[in-house]
């Protein structure tokens, strides 16, 4: 009877907690509009991070193939031991599948997909494998667009899961591997400064993602993984902080035809040095990460 | 053994509970919904991680995002139908939080084309415009960029 009793309540309670999203919905036909905006109420922050696709896509365009010599080597997946260490280099692993589509080294992109979905599962990552994503990965091989869209898939449904999960540490460290990773691998494709100026400007103007990436890991709860990433993130922060920039007021203007653009901004003036400075830097960090230490 | 099978019922009926709960939004940007207009000559691709969330209408929701510069953009917003009355999205300014866009001005409408020329930081500001009374649930709210390279003339 007790038993009963005590399931009873448990019911109650559980309906009570449900109701809080089963609102009535007549109550949205009040007349009040704007003017219930709370204005002074703090609001919820969301980092809206991008996937290496994105970026890569960005950084590499005409006619520059990426060299496939720079990413993390397959065999050293095996190496890593601490979950820290996996998920960072799920996040290296990541870039570098991505990278390699771009390299069109088509068996390379496979045994990279095949690392990744070796890895995740081991920090308890089953997305990379949902929704047929393997299969039609490997009907569409051959084409370069559908491998990027499906990777971007890949991606974002791994990144979906673990905030629905209330992973923050593993979404961080493998946001983490990814910036530093895909800044890594695009200064080392710049051979000379003076020929691949407007490659060297798009791989500076990263500075706003990897601020953006920075700031969300700082949000999250903190501790030794994640203040050695963040203090990772920091010296690169601090390489892409030191050039100098020219200021120019961002508005919304309409042009002739009436479309809306977004102007103005910051523009960075970059010298030779200071892509050797960066070139150092992230090889340094993206050693200790892809090191087994 | 009672109290025992006490908290293992509590626990059995509440954790799962409590999981579907926090996973209600889960996909919500994928429903109807949240359909975002997209021009039919252009070829937009999704630009972000579309988010999906519970939120309060009585705090905005600022998403913080960088956006390449010499591309196109679609914003796309959306709530639950039956539980909002209009969404107002501005977009700010991501350095000197200066507003470069209200959709009040524009009828409130749900998603916003424009292009960037520089690489930009913007923040984005989600509101939901809702009766007083509403103000402690918890809406679904979903967020989506899609991109595109300019029309070549």
């Amino acid at each position: 009877m007790k038993i009963l009793k005590y399931f009873t309540l448990c019911v109650a309670v559980i309906f009570f907690i449900s109701c809080k999203t089963g609102q009535n919905p007549d109550n949205t036909q009040a007349d009040t509009e704007e003017d219930s905006i709370a204005e002074d109420s703090i609001p919820d922050i969301n980092y809206v991070l991008i996937s290496p696709s994105e970026i890569f896509e960005y950084i590499f365009f005409e006619e520059l193939s990426p060299d496939p010599k720079f990413v993390n080597p397959h065999s050293n997946s095996k190496k890593y031991i601490t979950t820290s260490k996996m998920a960072l280099n799920l996040g290296v692993y990541t870039t570098d599948f991505i990278y390699l589509n771009l390299c069109q080294d088509k068996q390379q992109v496979l045994n990279y997909y095949k690392v990744i979905l070796e890895i995740a599962p081991k920090i308890n990552i089953y997305s990379g494998a949902s929704d047929n994503l393997p299969e039609r990965l490997q009907k569409h091989f051959a084409n370069h667009d559908s491998v990027s869209e499906l990777s971007k898939q890949v991606y974002y449904k791994i990144l979906e899961d673990l905030e629905q999960e209330g992973r923050q540490k593993t979404y961080s460290l493998i946001a983490g591997g990814v910036i530093i990773e895909s800044v890594y691998l695009a200064a080392m494709n710049v051979k000379d400064y003076d020929i691949n100026k407007a490659l060297t400007e798009k791989i500076f103007e990263q500075k706003e993602f990897l601020n953006n990436t920075y700031d969300f890991i700082a949000s999250n709860k903190k501790d030794k993984d994640i203040d050695n990433l963040l203090r990772q993130l920091g010296e690169l922060k601090k390489c892409f902080n030191e050039i100098g920039s020219t200021n120019e007021k961002v508005q919304l203007s309409k042009n002739k035809e009436g479309k809306l653009k977004v102007e103005g901004g910051s523009e960075n003036i970059i010298s030779a040095n200071d892509l050797e400075k960066l070139k150092i830097v992230a090889t340094k960090i993206r050693n200790e990460i892809i090191s087994d230490k | 053994m009672i109290i025992k099978f006490k908290i293992f019922i509590l626990l059995a009926i509440i954790t799962p509970a409590s999981y579907c709960f926090g996973q209600a939004c889960k996909d919500f940007h994928k429903t109807p919904d949240c359909y975002v207009y997209v021009p039919l000559d252009r070829d937009f691709k999704i630009y972000n991680q579309a988010k999906s969330m519970s939120v309060n209408p009585s705090k905005p929701v600022v998403y913080k995002v960088i956006l390449f510069g010499g591309k196109d953009y679609i914003v796309g917003v959306c709530a639950e139908a039956k539980y909002y009355r209009k969404i107002r999205l501005r977009i700010f300014d991501g350095i000197n939080k200066k507003l470069l866009y209200d959709n009040k001005d524009h009828d409130y409408i749900e998603s916003f084309g424009f292009s960037v020329v520089k690489t930009q930081p913007l923040e984005m500001e989600v509101d939901l415009i809702t009766d007083e009374k509403d103000k402690n649930q918890e809406v679904c709210v979903g967020f989506q960029i899609l991109y595109s390279d300019p029309v070549k003339k």
